[in-house]
């Protein structure tokens, strides 16, 4: 009996305690009974100044209609935590480093990094810093009453299934969390990764050759801001052949920080598209606006979608992520907008002299000695355990981490770009596109994002939004500064008019695909660099969108899982032309007629039924080791890997140095016999793990099937083949990972507005609900669905009503 | 009489871990153990915190749960098969009161039989 009530009450090893697990009425059996919201509930919610009704449609979408701002966000915070409670909380615990409190040990590496970038610290500070009266502290206030009204409400048999299994308990809802939530977010979308690749480059190859293949600007380029050429601009100069290692560039690259355990270039590649077409380029005559963020697919979706009705202040449509106090990308009435990630270079590095190398107390600056800030860092296990303590160090810039026998302090625009709380409902009650990003741009600060907007009245903007840094003259971020002297420090941030940007353009059209905002023949300031910035998809929208002088919302939707591919586009011939000349020279073999033959008649799209692209993607990863085997650092592993852009660059020079195989000294290889090779390699690799082309094995969908992955990496709670549309560098790029687009919107915004969207996954985080994954075929599919605006609570049909909720004032804070 | 007793035994198992939690078949076994000394009160014990908990998942299904859905998910996360899921939730309550209703059964009659063994001393 004592060993039944051991495991019972604490588990046993992986195993949680399965007294409360398996409790018939509070366990995961219970989860069932609360996996579909009911028809009508009641609830209280503390300083609702009237009470809110909510109805949730067909779609279990639930449309808000309340009496003010601070009601409707109070609503929000409620519904979001009825439906996504444990993905609030694993957000926060991700961003504070408290994963380890869940998952004990396994977790501590990452709960480390977080603290030591300073990213809960930084958030903690800007909110104590809010005035106790101001408009955002009252929304993050206002958002907490909600989430935390829901919790408080809870019995543990509603708990969601998550908790059951960790063993753990639902904790109260902090508003600081809302600004947790946007520091995690800085971290994954402006973490610049460029510089320490340049310089291990150069550790192997020299400055010169390290600068060409990591360039500044991606030499395959269609920028943001429209530059009036409409064509993109390719800049195929010659690359310097590899030269002496630079011990110098080893040396700094060394200190570079890796950002958790991955090799830098190993990181995976976040993608966004988003592009506006004006009124006199639509079939109707309205703008047509197309949004499609990529991000992590996760189960619940990073996403919530939802509808805030504030009569005569607020009438807003479009998702939130569970944290943010507002509809983060969404239309009103008036104006549409969505976003794309600026891959900004916002963070630097400063070498500080410090007083004592093994634990510093003082930093120099000046000539005169400061103060290092010293923070004791507290990691706690299941049960409260004491797991480590560290002690991390702040400079003035930012945090001061130990690099090799060097000191490093940090700044980054994540952790003091200050997020205004209300600036999500203060951008809502624009009316124009214009109004819309200058609101934006008066309250975000990080991570910079292109920001699009087009508006009733027809005008299409788009401007890419964030804290940019002003650094010393003549620097450009791309090394590690001398901290000893304030001279290096950021001056300060571009202002508004340097942004990039651009309005009602000429071409009648704007686009952003993360690429580089601004041409640089153009005299543009530095921004960030290649690696920061994509080149096909953009390539790819421009080119249909020229071509396009009618738009419909049908073709927005049909673009967002366009399969045609730039890269495939401009890559492909070069295969081709390859395969001819070694034909020519005799080297011709069976394989490399097979290989070639099958590309040949490859369409270079990337439909799920395809059975070529595979060969070309299987080419393109053979060939990267080829080229680049001189970056093959002492450990065996490539210190870095320059961009595709720098790839196709390079093949327009065949007999660069780059081609040479150094694995085989006896014979010099050109690009054609690196290309050939390349190609029968993949062609040969393919026939052994798929067998036989044309027998269904080679199916893109098959291969490279989209991931959808529960929060927690649970395979049981995640889609984990999903077949899509779509490859790399395509405007979908969803094939074979757990990254693509978390939500597809298509907005026209005339005189009624008119929505489709979708995202993968649903509205519910409760696995056995039917909203958990019902639009994940849709998804799937490439199709979106039409988006209902009522303006009241009559205005829902009572076919399309599922449940009702009324919150009413009351309950303890 | 048996089938009485069982019956009462799960309603007040059902109810007890309502109200109580998932321990409550232990006391409930202890209790048994206490109340049916001679009417083999493990067994009976056992059987009613079974239909006790058994009871609460037909009242799931009956509401519309969809609980061969959690258990063949729940049972593949906890690397189970569905239905031994299930075998196990209904198996647990009944384990937790065999062991106590036997270990109460025992104590209630260590004092008598040492009584009688003392007796002829007397």
């Amino acid at each position: 009996m004592a060993a039944s009530l051991w495991i019972g009450g604490r588990g046993a090893g992986p195993l949680p305690a399965v007294g409360p697990l398996l409790d018939p009425f509070r366990g995961v059996w219970a989860t069932a009974r609360t996996a579909e919201l009911p028809s009508s509930a009641l609830a209280r919610i503390p300083n609702l100044s009237a009470p809110v009704e909510v109805r949730y449609d067909g779609r279990g979408v639930p449309h808000i209609f309340a009496a003010t701002e601070a009601d409707a966000v109070r609503a929000l915070g409620f519904v979001v935590a009825r439906d996504r409670l444990f993905q609030l909380e694993t957000q926060t615990r991700a961003a504070t480093g408290r994963l380890s409190e869940w998952a004990g040990a396994p977790a501590i590496d990452s709960d480390r990094e977080v603290r030591a970038l300073g990213l809960p610290r930084s958030a903690e500070r800007r909110y104590a810093a809010l005035a106790s009266d101001s408009r955002d502290k009252q929304v993050f206030d206002a958002y907490a009453d909600g989430v935390n009204a829901w919790i408080d409400g809870l019995s543990p048999a509603e708990w969601p299934i998550e908790y059951k299994l960790l063993g753990a308990r639902p904790e109260r809802w902090r508003p600081v969390n809302s600004l947790h939530l946007f520091s995690r977010m800085g971290w994954t979308l402006a973490w610049d990764r460029g510089e320490r690749s340049r310089l291990a480059a150069a550790s192997r190859v020299g400055m010169e050759a390290a600068k060409a293949l990591f360039p500044v600007h991606s030499p395959v380029q269609e920028p943001i801001q429209p530059n009036g050429t409409n064509v993109p601009r390719f800049d195929f100069g010659p690359i310097p052949p590899p030269g002496a290692p630079d011990t110098l560039a080893g040396g700094i690259a060394a200190l570079w920080p890796h950002r958790g355990p991955t090799a830098a270039d190993e990181a995976p590649i976040f993608a966004s598209n988003n592009w506006a077409v004006a009124p006199e380029r639509t079939a109707r005559g309205f703008a047509l606006l197309a949004g499609d963020p990529h991000l992590e697919l996760t189960l619940p979706s990073i996403w919530y979608e939802a509808h805030l009705v504030v009569p005569g202040a607020l009438d807003v449509y479009g998702v939130t992520i569970p944290g943010a106090p507002g509809i983060i990308i969404g239309f009103t009435r008036e104006v549409a907008w969505s976003f794309t990630n600026t891959g900004a270079d916002v963070l630097d590095y400063y070498r500080e002299t410090v007083d004592d190398t093994a634990s510093p107390t003082r930093y120099r600056v000046d000539g005169e000695w400061r103060e290092v800030e010293r923070v004791v860092e507290t990691y706690r296990g299941r049960g409260g355990r004491e797991l480590r303590v560290d002690t991390t160090y702040y400079t003035h810039r930012g945090p001061l981490r130990r690099s090799g026998s060097d000191w490093l302090s940090m700044r980054w625009t994540v952790l003091e770009a200050s997020l205004h709380g209300a600036v999500f409902l203060d951008a809502a009650r624009a009316t124009t596109a214009r109004a819309f990003l200058d609101v934006m741009a008066d309250g975000w600060g990080a991570p910079a994002q292109n920001m699009i907007a087009a508006d009733r009245g027809g005008t299409i903007a788009i401007r890419s939004t964030g804290h940019f840094p002003l650094r010393p003259a003549g620097t450009d971020g791309l090394t590690i500064f001398d901290g000893s002297s304030t001279a290096n420090d950021w001056a300060g941030f571009w202002p508004l008019e340097r942004y990039p940007q651009a309005v009602d353009p000429p071409q009648g059209y704007l686009a952003s695909a993360n690429q580089e905002p601004l041409d640089p023949r153009e005299g543009a300031p530095y921004l960030g660099h290649d690696s920061g910035f994509e080149a096909w998809r953009a390539l790819r929208i421009n080119n249909l969108l020229r071509l396009m002088p009618a738009v419909t919302a049908q073709e927005m939707r049909r673009l967002q899982t366009d399969p045609g591919s730039a890269r495939a586009d401009l890559f492909v011939p070069f295969f081709h032309e390859a395969v001819q000349t070694v034909r020519w020279r005799g080297g011709g073999s069976l394989g490399l007629e097979g290989a070639a033959n099958l590309l040949a008649e490859w369409d270079r799209r990337y439909t799920k039924e395809n059975e070529r692209a595979v060969l070309f993607e299987a080419a393109m990863r053979q060939l990267t080791p080829r080229v680049w085997d001189e970056l093959i650092g002492p450990d065996g592993r490539r210190v870095a890997t320059p961009s595709a852009a720098v790839l196709l660059q390079l093949l327009h020079d065949p007999h660069n140095a780059w081609w040479d195989d150094d694995r085989t000294p006896e014979r010099v290889e050109d690009r054609d016999d690196i290309l050939t090779a390349s190609l029968v390699a993949a062609y040969d690799s393919l026939l052994v793990r798929y067998g036989p082309a044309d027998r269904g094995g080679w199916r893109w969908d098959r291969v490279m099937p989209a991931r959808v992955t529960h929060l927690l990496g649970l395979e049981p709670f995640s889609a984990t083949a999903v077949p899509a549309q779509g490859g790399p560098g395509t405007l979908n790029p969803v094939s074979g990972g757990g990254f693509g687009a978390s939500w597809r919107m298509v907005v026209e915004i005339g005189p009624d507005v008119r929505a489709w969207a979708t995202y993968p996954g649903g509205q519910s985080g409760n696995p056995f609900s039917s909203r958990y994954l019902d639009r994940l075929p849709r998804w799937r599919d490439g199709e979106l669905d039409s988006l209902r605006t009522p303006r009241d609570t009559a205005a829902i049909p009572a076919g399309d009503l599922t449940a009702r909720l009324s919150l009413m004032p009351g309950g303890a804070p | 009489m048996i089938a009485v007793q069982v019956l009462v035994g799960a309603i007040v198992v059902a109810f007890g871990t309502m109200g109580l939690g998932w321990w409550f078949p232990v006391a409930w076994g202890a209790i048994a153990g206490l109340l049916w000394p001679s009417q083999r009160p493990a067994r009976l014990a056992a059987v009613a915190a079974l239909l006790g908990w058994g009871a609460w998942l037909v009242v799931l299904v009956i509401g519309g749960a969809p609980l061969g859905d959690v258990a063949s998910r729940v049972g593949a996360v906890l690397r189970v098969n569905g239905p031994v899921l299930v075998l196990v939730t209904l198996l647990y309550p009944a384990v937790l009161a065999l062991c106590a209703a036997a270990v109460t059964s025992r104590l209630r009659r260590i004092p008598a039989s040492g009584r009688a063994a003392d007796a002829p001393s007397r």
